[in-house]
């Protein structure tokens, strides 16, 4: 069975708690256990604020999400139609937090939870409707194995 | 519905030194992190020892964290620190994630985490 859910929402940071709630609750129903599912929401929020801060350049503008959980996987795709996101050398699979707390950074944190949390994070943009997509994946964790007395 | 982020404030005395100690409640994110750092910056100067409280907090994302990474810059160029006391599970797995507690003192309780200050 696949549930689906879905929401439109200004692009607006009031707006992050809300989409948290909707994605907790999808994963309450999900065989993820709790330490995984905080994860995950950690994981959508910081791509849906990604999205928030820069998509449209301080124009107003629409964000929609939406949530497929099945037997195998939570698929999560945010769209937008705001300007074109190159996450480039954002996307890193290592950080030097000693560096970056030396150094006093704020930034480059939320793309690299993303991408520890996540199987899979990709950024697609159809340039003809104006359309940017960002597609997240995680896979379920394989079922327990059965004892040998609970299979006979 | 808005989201709920809420900070309550005391100063403990730690041996000679003065701490500020913040209680932080509620979520801490991309809307809420501004009252954090507003907190932090209105005492940079005159208060560089500092606690954060966690129990009371029931998120944070990367903008929270990244409140932490600047501000605990700002404290330790003034001979303070930040240091954070009893984290919630789920917030400690978040900054796991990313190795804070390597680089940030974390304490269970604040009593722990007021002490340190003490030498």
């Amino acid at each position: 069975m696949t549930v689906r859910r879905s929401v439109s929402i200004a692009n607006d940071s009031s707006q992050l708690s809300s989409v948290r709630g909707l994605v907790k609750d999808l994963l309450e129903t999900s065989p993820f256990d709790s330490t995984w599912r905080n994860k995950i929401v950690v994981a959508v929020d910081e791509a849906l604020a990604n999205v928030v801060e820069h998509a449209y350049e301080g124009d107003r503008g629409e964000i929609q999400i939406l949530l497929e959980l099945d037997h195998s996987r939570l698929q999560v795709v945010i769209r937008d139609s705001g300007v074109k996101f190159n996450p480039g050398d954002r996307l890193q699979s290592e950080i030097d937090i000693h560096e970056h707390i030396r150094k006093g950074l704020k930034g480059g944190l939320g793309m690299f939870l993303m991408q520890q949390i996540m199987d899979e994070v990709r950024f697609t943009q159809d340039a003809q409707h104006c359309v940017n997509e960002l597609v997240m994946v995680k896979r379920l964790p394989p079922p327990e194995p059965q004892s040998q007395s609970e299979s006979e | 519905m808005p989201t709920q982020f809420s900070i309550s404030d005391s100063v403990r005395q730690a041996g000679d030194a003065r701490v500020r100690v913040l209680s932080l409640k509620g979520q801490l994110d991309a809307h809420t992190f501004p009252v954090l750092q507003s907190a932090l910056e209105a005492i940079t100067d005159m208060e560089p020892r500092v606690v954060l409280e966690f129990s009371g907090l029931d998120y944070i994302s990367s903008a929270g964290l990244g409140v932490l990474s600047k501000m605990t810059k700002e404290f330790r160029e003034r001979e303070g620190d930040i240091r954070l006391a009893a984290l919630p599970d789920k917030i400690r797995n978040i900054m796991d994630l990313l190795g804070f507690s390597q680089v940030i003192q974390v304490h269970g309780t604040v009593d722990d985490a007021v002490a340190t200050y003490t030498s």
